[in-house]
């Protein structure tokens, strides 16, 4: 268990790894933030200038030994647009998105799971096919316009709700339903068909031989097994779900790091956006790394032994 | 002799979702009595497991559903109960054994975690005893090392324990009647022949009833005492297990029998019944085994033959139909 962990640690590292690199060298080939800060009527030794304190004008080899360096020291930088410490923003903005992210979790899970198992027990009913049509409904709906939406009928129209901002609860209904429409839909449809599938597995018929009651035949036969199938997606959906809060948190006006990341973007800003896509990648990381430990625990035919 | 079990008229059918019918088990009757062996014989598709699964409701509903006719347990009609009187006769008064133990035993749970199920819903008592009487159980039902393999998953032991296991689940509440769904189709033969041995020990021991479902005559004719024969849906041949291999009557239980290799046989090819099973989505009219039959006449290409009795023999034949008349008159 222990040796897994650790072995699953060295990967998170190797991808954390690759991450920055990929990024790191992206950036450089796609812009260059000494253009943005200089104005029009800048002399060419203004740009060159800008280029030297911000250690552009190096090659980009010993850039990228510097940027290592920093971060093996813990030192991301500084943001050029905010003039200060990377680690600070991401300190003050990474609270809001892990709350809205693990709110919408706590949401969409249990009512994913809830509704795929009724609607795989009751296939074909009226309930089924209400829950089918949210699925189809939650899963091709885009976040952005399913928000702008929102925002229209619940702020401008019936002015039940704030539009924007962050702090009130009230602030947070609709950011929430927002980043977890998709992943609710597709959580719901896989349950659904993974219940459908193991309802007819030959085990069920035992355990309903047993005497057992239908609804620990569900719960304890049905849904155990069904959960293999489900465990995994999750984590992949749960990638996703951080990657809309860039979308999510920019509609609403949300102090998260998915906004940071979008004016970090526009700006070119070098070191913010290699800082919070590594966090992103972190929370990826450590998310899939979850999954797989719940998967052994839920799976004994899956045992650490096979990573060895 | 007393009637453990009757089953009268049986119809369980199945409906496609383009609402057509499929008459998986199409009126079938027989009697089983207490302490007797009973096998249910037939090719694939006959009907024979959606019988057996009837016995005990679990056939789904839907896509099936139970037309009609009357299951008597102990002259209870199963059929008439609510869900909840039903769940309390299974595995205490019924139980059942599956085909693939491979598959019929949940890969998630432990196997002790699973008798010790049956033994606390059905029982009443405490996890600890429960988990006591099951290793109790898993030496009873012979296997080797019983707090190991109770402590086992399913995938961790062999096809042949995994039986075992099946078989101390179903007989956890020492039910009266033992349903067994071809439990030997998917072992080896020497495995086949220790759990044959197994069931029929339990059986002598515990005055268990049993009913048997198999497609191997040699199988039959070691352990049954009554036979049924099934085709496509119906009973078309109920005799005494010795009376049955004695004089086969029915034309398709004679070429059944006909296909076995005899160890005196002299035979180059072994004989075969010309032809398919029909699914049961297409049952032909009339005798359903009529194409098949060497005997056919034009009656039974319209007509379903009634069964006849010929002297605790019982056989749904136009062949016979006519004799039975006969003497009648």
């Amino acid at each position: 268990m222990i040796r897994y962990i650790i072995r699953r640690l060295l990967q998170t590292v190797l991808v954390l790894f690759l991450v920055m690199t990929l990024v790191f060298v992206i950036l450089r080939v796609v812009g260059d933030p000494a253009k943005m800060m200089v104005t029009p009527d800048s002399s060419y030794e203004d740009l060159q200038n800008i280029r030297r304190i911000l250690g552009l004008d190096q090659p980009i080899w010993k850039q990228y030994l510097n940027y290592l360096s920093d971060v093996l020291r813990g030192d991301f930088g500084s943001s050029y647009y905010f003039e200060r410490p990377v680690i600070d923003l991401l300190k003050e903005r990474l609270p809001a998105t892990l709350k809205l992210g693990f709110i919408s979790l706590a949401v969409s899970l249990p009512l994913a799971l809830l509704f795929g198992v009724i609607s795989a027990i009751k296939r074909n009913s009226l309930l089924d096919n209400a829950v089918t049509t949210f699925v189809v409904m939650g899963r091709s709906i885009p976040t952005f316009w399913f928000a702008s939406l929102m925002v229209l009928i619940f702020s401008v129209q019936l002015k039940w709700l704030p539009a924007s901002g962050y702090g009130e609860t009230r602030q947070l209904i609709m950011p929430v339903i927002a980043m977890s429409s998709g992943m609710g839909a597709s959580v719901t449809r896989l349950t659904r068909s993974a219940m459908l599938d193991v309802m007819r597995q030959d085990y069920i018929t035992t355990a309903r031989a047993k005497g057992a009651a239908e609804t620990k035949v569900i719960i304890k036969h049905g849904l155990h097994n069904a959960l293999l199938a489900v465990v995994t997606f999750v984590a992949l959906q749960i990638g996703y779900m951080f990657a809309g809060s860039v979308v999510v948190e920019s509609i609403f006006a949300i102090p998260g790091i998915g906004r940071l990341i979008v004016t970090a973007i526009k700006g070119y800003d070098f070191p913010l956006i290699q800082a919070s896509t590594l966090i992103f990648a972190l929370i990826f990381s450590i998310i899939n790394c979850v999954a797989d430990l719940c998967y052994t625990l839920i799976d004994p035919r899956i045992s650490f032994r096979i990573n060895k | 002799m007393d009637t453990l079990l009757e089953v009268k008229n049986l119809k369980t059918y199945f409906y496609t979702p383009d609402k057509r019918e499929i008459p998986a088990v199409d009126d079938v009757s027989f009697k089983v009595n207490r302490g007797e062996t009973l096998c249910i014989v037939g090719e694939s598709g006959c009907g024979k497991s959606v019988t057996s699964l009837s016995i005990m409701r679990l056939v789904a509903t839907p896509p099936g559903k139970y037309v009609s006719g009357q299951i008597l347990f102990e002259g209870k009609n199963l059929l008439t109960m609510s869900t909840k009187e039903i769940r309390k006769l299974r595995c205490k008064e019924i139980a059942m054994i599956f085909q693939e133990p491979m598959t019929a035993l949940n890969p998630v749970h432990k196997i002790g975690a699973q008798i010790e199920e049956a033994l606390i819903i059905n029982e009443r008592i405490d996890k600890k005893t429960a988990s006591e009487k099951t290793v109790e159980l898993l030496r009873m039902v012979g296997v080797p090392d019983p707090a190991r393999c109770a402590n086992s998953y399913p995938h961790q032991l062999s096809g042949g324990m995994r039986q075992r296991a099946m078989i101390a689940m179903a007989f956890s509440c020492e039910p009266k009647l033992l349903l067994a769904d071809e439990p030997t189709t998917a072992l080896d033969v020497t495995i086949q022949a220790q759990i044959l041995d197994l069931i029929q020990t339990l059986k002598e021991q515990h005055g268990m009833t049993v009913v048997f479902v198999t497609h191997d005559l040699g199988i039959v004719a070691d352990i049954a005492q009554r036979v049924i024969v099934m085709y496509a849906g119906r009973v078309i041949e109920d005799a005494s297990c010795s009376e049955l291999f004695r004089n086969p009557l029915h034309p398709y239980t004679r070429g059944l029998l006909n296909c076995i290799p005899r160890i005196d046989d002299d035979r180059e090819e072994l004989d075969t019944i010309e032809g398919q099973v029909p699914t049961p989505a297409n049952f032909p009219t009339g005798c359903r085994f009529h194409p098949r039959c060497p005997k056919a006449m034009e009656i039974c290409k319209c007509i379903a033959p009634q069964s006849v009795d010929v002297g605790n023999h019982v056989v749904a034949c136009h062949l016979y139909a006519e004799e039975s008349n006969n003497s009648v008159e």
